[in-house]
């Protein structure tokens, strides 16, 4: 049974940004191939609560897709090879929360601190 | 004896018909405390739907470093 599923992926951000960009272009392939994929919001550069891997900042990106439940482990797999990526997470999408995804992704992006 | 009148307090969620979201960094930093606790709902007014869908948003937030474990200065 297909599922409404949502990955949020960090990037590390001291990468060039044609690096970020074919990383994402990568990922949207992988989701055409493989899911029902809706479309891509780049978060933007955000300063990250505390280090990971000794990184202060990232670049979060939102993927909205339809897809079985099986290609949560293979999304998992893949992006935890991915040296790119810092942390990802996959949910179910509740059935409110697309309005207000929206909102979210057309606010304003912060400005990196320090 | 003096009798204190409550003022009943109302969902923030309810009022402004929308629900917890993870991806809302303002969102879940005004629900957490300095040291980066979840505001008790006897505080803040949520309900009880409301804030347990709050503490896994909370808990999302935390694991994507939208807001912090435990606050920088007390670590």
């Amino acid at each position: 049974m297909k599922r409404p599923y949502e990955t949020v992926v960090i990037y590390d951000a001291t990468l060039p940004d044609d690096a970020i960009h074919g990383e994402i272009g990568k990922m949207e392939e992988f989701f055409k191939k493989n899911a029902d994929f809706e479309r891509t919001e780049v978060m933007g550069k955000k300063y990250l609560a505390y280090t990971i891997r000794k990184k202060k900042s990232g670049v979060y990106c939102l993927y909205l897709y339809g897809a079985d439940g099986d290609l949560a482990g293979t999304i998992d797999k893949h992006l935890k090879l991915n040296e790119a990526v810092l942390r990802h997470l996959t949910v179910v999408r509740a059935p409110s929360s697309t309005k207000r995804t929206q909102a979210v992704a057309a606010a304003p992006v912060e400005q990196e601190r320090a | 004896m003096y009798k204190r009148s409550r003022v009943r307090k109302v969902c923030w969620f309810d009022q402004n018909s929308i629900e917890p979201d993870y991806k809302d960094q303002r969102m879940m930093e005004s629900f957490i405390t300095e040291r980066g606790k979840i505001v008790p709902r006897r505080l803040s007014g949520v309900c009880a739907k409301h804030q347990k869908q709050l503490a896994l948003a909370v808990k999302r937030a935390r694991y994507l470093a939208l807001v912090p474990f435990v606050a920088e200065n007390l670590k």
